[in-house]
């Protein structure tokens, strides 16, 4: 997966960028990326397990990594883990057991992880408890002796027990200083709590590595497991304690909305980078969903605070209440503020790949000048056929049916008129007959019914406009035929008051409010 | 404040379905706070979005864009209820055919004159300088001297009899047209509506007329015209790229 970087001031070059990184993550890629004396000694196993095959595809960005450092620097993290399968496969080699150490490796992680996310976290009996379980679940029939030597080699790796381990070392480019810097780390960290216990914790770089291995986020699942707990310790009245486990998963959020805010500005400066278009959508999208989910939380620690509330009647509790409910709706109006932030970059970045496009396309676009010309070539029957089916698809659509009784109103006005011009200018007549058949009856009885309808739906009015008319003459009559009737006599009562030649002179003062070429209603006002 | 409650508390259908609505009407969102509102939360919902896309495709119509500024640019499918058809364009019914066809050739000259070239047409930062209808009509009839000097075979004024107009070019057809006495600016503004296409001035009108009540126009002055942005994206979204296909199939009809 290749990926480039725009740089300012060059969009439209953004094919010809050199490639920063490159993403592929084999065997043969992380030895080149090691220095020689950390390089694995031995051959890399073949495809013996299916975590090592999955390690070794093209390996899945972190959700957050747009920052290509952070991805090397997970390259490096994970050195200790992989070197622990292979000792574990060593071990086992002899017999016809297997096991995989990096998934026991990412169990021990998560379960110290899940348990350090409120409490003190794991003693270090508790500890191997917890790798001795991580164990048996693969190994379910082993001896107990073998079982304890492979939890205590979980133990000792993620402890990183024998520190000078150069794996444990890694070297970071500052660019402050311009120097290598060696940092070392560990997967589990440890502090003594009063009874001068060590109790263990996963260290940021567990949990990185976690999410690089394990294809999982665990700092998203640790705050749900957080907000539950929170969530019961509002049910059992212990608004301090839900408080403290609130703080805590605010903490813990904080830097995956820090990511996130990363990933808004990394939006907003590189939009004419076309080809990250796939991966940074998948980013957007999961970035989104983390939102979403956490603010989904927040609602529902704030409802379980409000249903308790009234049932408390101490009145410091509620002001604890009242105080922790603040601060949740704070939170809450951050998330959406980041929320809007994170789509408005996203839009950023798609309008400036939509220019970076359109820039190419330029290139081969036609300009209008040219297709103008072009339709002046085509013939009269051609360019008929063809306006007529491409008018639907540039027009807007029609403004329903208020716009078209508007329409009807202004045809049968004009025609009102022409007949009234006819009348006073009489043309000679040619010679045909019209014949008077019983329709004629009909049409009469036709006028008397609208009418009809036309006073309900004025009624009591003072002003009345088609929209008011149309309404109840809809739930009296759904007959088309009768609904042109009463558009027709809607026209006639205008014509009847005054409306001769065009429309300009039709209005009646005092009687419309006319502006039918703009397209708005005409209001009806009742008449002495 | 009301009317962003109000937004806020609608399910993101309703909101979707309330902001084509306002979309299909020509007005930009400057006067009306629920459309400001439904645009503010069309920014920041993923769910409204979807929801906006669905609607759009169950109606038959193309959102081609959500702009905070310039509201929902939406068109119609061929297939849409509400698609306008040419027989709701004022004059259309009682017009000769050709004059029709002079009409289909008008209106993407017009968006030609405001966007001569395909570069002003992507610049959203550039505003077209507005134009009066005479010199748009100025401009058609160079445009068709051209075609006609593109075309040396062709007959000089040619007496068309009536009933062959449809066969002839678009530009011979508005080359032969009796020119009519200067009527100033050229657009009609005192008759109220054109019963019938007879000339030039009366297809530039009646293109320059739906323009305008399509919003893709405005009117500055009592006679000069300049494009809104959401002409320009409709001219670059669906009006050029249809009128190139359709001029491409009518030079070659076998392709």
């Amino acid at each position: 997966m290749a990926r480039r970087r725009a740089r300012p001031g060059q969009p439209e070059d953004v094919e010809n960028l050199p490639i920063v990184f490159d993403g592929d993550v084999g065997p043969e890629a992380l030895g080149r990326m090691l220095p020689a004396d950390t390089a694995p000694e031995e051959a890399w196993p073949d495809e013996r397990s299916a975590f090592i095959a999955e390690a070794s595809r093209p390996w899945r960005p972190y959700p957050f990594s747009t920052d290509l450092t952070r991805r090397s620097r997970g390259l490096w993290l994970q050195q200790p883990i992989f070197a622990l399968h292979r000792t574990v496969e060593r071990r086992l080699s002899g017999s016809d057991r297997r096991m995989d150490g990096i998934r026991a490796a990412m169990a021990v992680i998560r379960e110290v992880a899940v348990q350090g996310t409120f409490d003190d976290g794991p003693t270090w009996v508790e500890l191997v408890k917890i790798a001795i379980r991580a164990v048996r679940e693969q190994l379910r029939d082993a001896p107990p002796d073998l079982v304890i030597e492979l939890a205590e080699l979980i133990v000792a790796t993620l402890e990183a027990r024998g520190s000078d381990d150069r794996r444990f070392t890694m070297a970071t480019y500052d660019p402050a200083s311009g120097e290598v810097v060696e940092e070392s780390f560990a997967y589990l960290g440890y502090v003594r709590d009063v009874n001068d216990d060590l109790r263990y914790r996963a260290t940021e770089q567990a949990i990185f590595v976690y999410g690089a291995l394990a294809d999982h986020d665990l700092e998203e699942e640790l705050q749900g497991i957080l907000n539950r707990l929170a969530e019961e310790a509002i049910e059992h009245g212990d608004i301090g304690r839900a408080r403290q486990i609130s703080e805590r998963q605010r903490v813990m959020a904080l830097r995956i909305n820090n990511n996130i805010r990363k990933l808004c500005i990394d939006l907003k400066a590189n939009p004419e980078a076309v080809t990250w278009s796939r991966d940074i959508g998948q980013q957007v999208e999961h970035a989104r969903g983390h939102l979403d989910r956490r603010v989904q939380e927040q609602g529902r620690i704030r409802l379980a605070l409000k249903e308790r509330m009234p049932e408390t009647s101490e009145r410091e509790v509620v002001e604890e209440m009242g105080d922790f409910l603040a601060v949740l709706e704070g939170e809450d109006m951050g998330l959406t503020q980041l929320q809007s932030t994170l789509m408005r970059s996203h839009d950023t970045f798609r309008d400036g790949q939509a220019g970076a496009f359109r820039m190419r396309r330029r290139s081969t676009a036609i300009d209008p000048m040219a297709v103008a010309e072009a339709v002046l070539d085509m013939r009269g029957l051609d360019l008929l056929d063809a306006f007529s089916a491409i008018l639907p698809t540039f027009a807007p659509p029609e403004e329903q049916r208020i716009a078209d009784m508007d329409r009807l109103l202004a045809r049968l006005v004009d025609n009102f008129a022409m007949l009234d011009r006819a009348e006073r200018e009489p043309e000679p007549i040619e010679e045909t007959s019209i014949p008077i058949d019983d329709g004629h009856e009909r049409n009469l009885a036709l006028e008397e019914r609208s009418l009809e309808l036309l006073k309900l739906a004025i009624g009591d009015r003072e002003t009345a406009d088609l929209h008011d008319i149309y309404g109840v003459v809809d739930t009296l009559t759904d007959d088309f035929v009768l609904r042109q009737a009463v558009g027709l006599a809607c026209a006639k009562g205008f014509i009847d008051h005054g409306a001769s030649l065009g429309m300009d002179e039709a209005v009646a003062p005092d009687l419309f409010a006319n502006d039918v070429m703009s397209g708005a209603n005409i209001t009806f006002r009742r008449t002495a | 404040v009301s009317e962003n409650d109000d937004v806020r508390r609608m399910t993101a259908v309703a909101a979707a379905t309330r902001l084509l609505d306002k979309g299909c009407k020509a007005g930009s969102p400057g006067g009306d706070p629920v459309y400001k509102a439904l645009l503010a939360r069309y920014e920041g919902d993923a769910d409204l979005r979807l929801a906006l896309a669905q609607v759009a495709e169950g109606r038959d119509l193309v959102v081609h864009e959500v702009s905070q500024t310039y509201g929902v640019t939406v068109t119609a499918k061929e297939a849409c209820e509400w698609a306008l058809t040419p027989s709701k364009i004022d004059g259309w019914t009682y017009s000769p055919e050709p004059m029709r066809g002079v009409l289909g050739a008008v209106m993407p000259f017009i968006a030609a004159v405001f966007y001569p070239t395909s570069a002003v047409l992507e610049d959203v930062t550039l505003a077209p300088d507005p134009l009066t209808a005479r010199a748009i009509r100025t401009e058609l009839l160079k445009a068709c001297e051209r075609r006609r000097a593109a075309h040396p075979d062709a007959k000089d004024d040619a007496i068309v009899r009536r009933g062959e107009e449809a066969s002839q070019m678009a530009w011979e057809i508005i080359l032969n047209l009796t020119p009519k006495d200067d009527r100033g600016s050229g657009a009609k503004g005192d008759r109220i509506r054109i019963r019938k296409i007879a000339d030039l001035d009366d297809a530039v009108d009646v293109a320059l007329r739906l323009l305008l009540d399509w919003g893709y126009l405005r009117q500055q002055g009592p006679d000069r015209f300049y494009p809104t942005r959401r002409f320009q994206v409709v001219v670059r979204e669906t009006l050029l790229p249809s009128f190139y296909s359709a001029a491409r199939q009518a030079a070659n009809p076998q392709a």
